[in-house]
């Protein structure tokens, strides 16, 4: 059952109704944005602890949601930064970028169901080659099929920006399953 | 070797969703809420009662200190008597400088010329008016009784006095 956005707001912006929308908010999005999150931090615990964080957020912060854009871009965008605060830690704790690549690249083979497609393991591999913005954007248009307008005001860039770093995450992603790959 | 599009391919993912996650998570997230609001409410009573604390010991405070400075600024007759007496020299001399709070350091010799001076007399005394306590500070409980007792001499015996000392007065005027 889809429920109209503007319900989920109306419900939200009352603090008798606020739990209900919170439901109705997570009913709506939740599977989206998990993995959405996912996609970017590969593991099922850290994608879940971050879901679970950007919708306490997004309850305790609807006062500043101005209804500029989309309800599902804005929770995008808290979801994102949650996950890009994340994957920051991880990187430290990495050491250096390429030590970070190698971690998560192995994450998704330890991660994939054992009757998945190996060119889906591929392509999750080479996901996790790209620098993290070209990533965000990829996974977003690529999977989520959001319009670049709504990209553009979930991460702050323009439009013309944004399709450039698609465009060069295509490529990056395309080689990467070109050169490691023996079936094509 | 065959040229990829991804864009052709299937948008699947090789990772799995552990069963019932998605109604659980909704609970998780509902209880993390609940619990988060308990503390906050707590912590504002804590806030509220520090709060009420910090004003009940200021306004004790401030009306204490309030009682200190009302019972600090009273002044005797006495000093007003005196500093009417040095209000009353002309500006030429140092006392003028008595007179004001600004410059409390004056000597006795030069107070005791000024009080010699003949301009200084009873009848001006007595017609001037009362002066504000404030300048009457800058005068000492000695400075107090020794101009108590040229207050009850003559302008003759006043005179007698002054010539007892070495400073001219009279290059004083001029």
């Amino acid at each position: 059952m889809s429920i109209d956005e503007n319900v989920i707001i109306d419900k939200m912006k009352s603090p008798k109704t606020k739990e209900q929308g919170l439901r109705m908010m997570m009913q709506t999005y939740q599977s989206r944005l998990y993995w959405h999150i996912r996609r970017l931090v590969v593991t099922h615990d850290d994608a879940q602890d971050l879901v679970q964080e950007t919708f306490i957020k997004a309850y305790q912060n609807f006062d500043s949601f101005k209804g500029k854009s989309k309800l599902y871009t804005w929770l995008y965008r808290i979801g994102t930064n949650e996950a890009l605060q994340h994957l920051s830690k991880m990187k430290k704790m990495q050491g250096t970028d390429e030590d970070a690549t190698y971690y998560l690249q192995n994450k998704v083979a330890d991660n994939a169901s054992y009757d998945s497609e190996q060119i889906d393991i591929l392509f999750q591999k080479a996901i996790q080659t790209l620098p993290e913005t070209q990533k965000v954007v990829f996974t977003t248009r690529y999977y989520d099929d959001i319009p670049y307008d709504e990209i553009s005001k979930m991460l702050d860039m323009s439009v013309a920006t944004l399709k450039t770093n698609y465009h060069y995450a295509k490529e990056k992603i395309t080689k990467f399953i070109e050169e490691n790959t023996e079936e094509f | 070797m065959k040229k990829i599009d991804i864009e052709d391919m299937k948008r699947r993912m090789p990772y799995e969703v552990p069963k019932d996650f998605f109604s659980e998570m909704q609970e998780n997230v509902l209880r993390e809420i609940a619990s988060k609001n308990k503390g906050k409410f707590r912590i504002q009573r804590i806030y509220w009662v520090v709060a009420a604390s910090v004003a009940i010991i200021a306004g004790a405070g401030f009306l204490l200190l309030r009682n200190t400075i009302v019972t600090s600024t009273a002044s005797p007759l006495t000093q007003s008597s005196i500093a009417v007496i040095q209000q009353t020299e002309k500006p030429a001399t140092k006392m003028g400088d008595a007179a004001s709070p600004e410059s409390p350091d004056v000597s006795e010799g030069n107070k005791v010329a000024a009080v010699s001076l003949h301009n200084v007399t009873r009848e001006n005394v007595a017609s001037r008016k009362e002066i504000k306590p404030k300048a009457a500070k800058v005068v000492e409980p000695v400075e107090k009784m020794y101009n108590e007792a040229v207050n009850n001499l003559t302008s003759q015996e006043l005179a007698e006095q002054s010539r007892r000392y070495e400073m001219d007065t009279y290059l004083d005027l001029y």
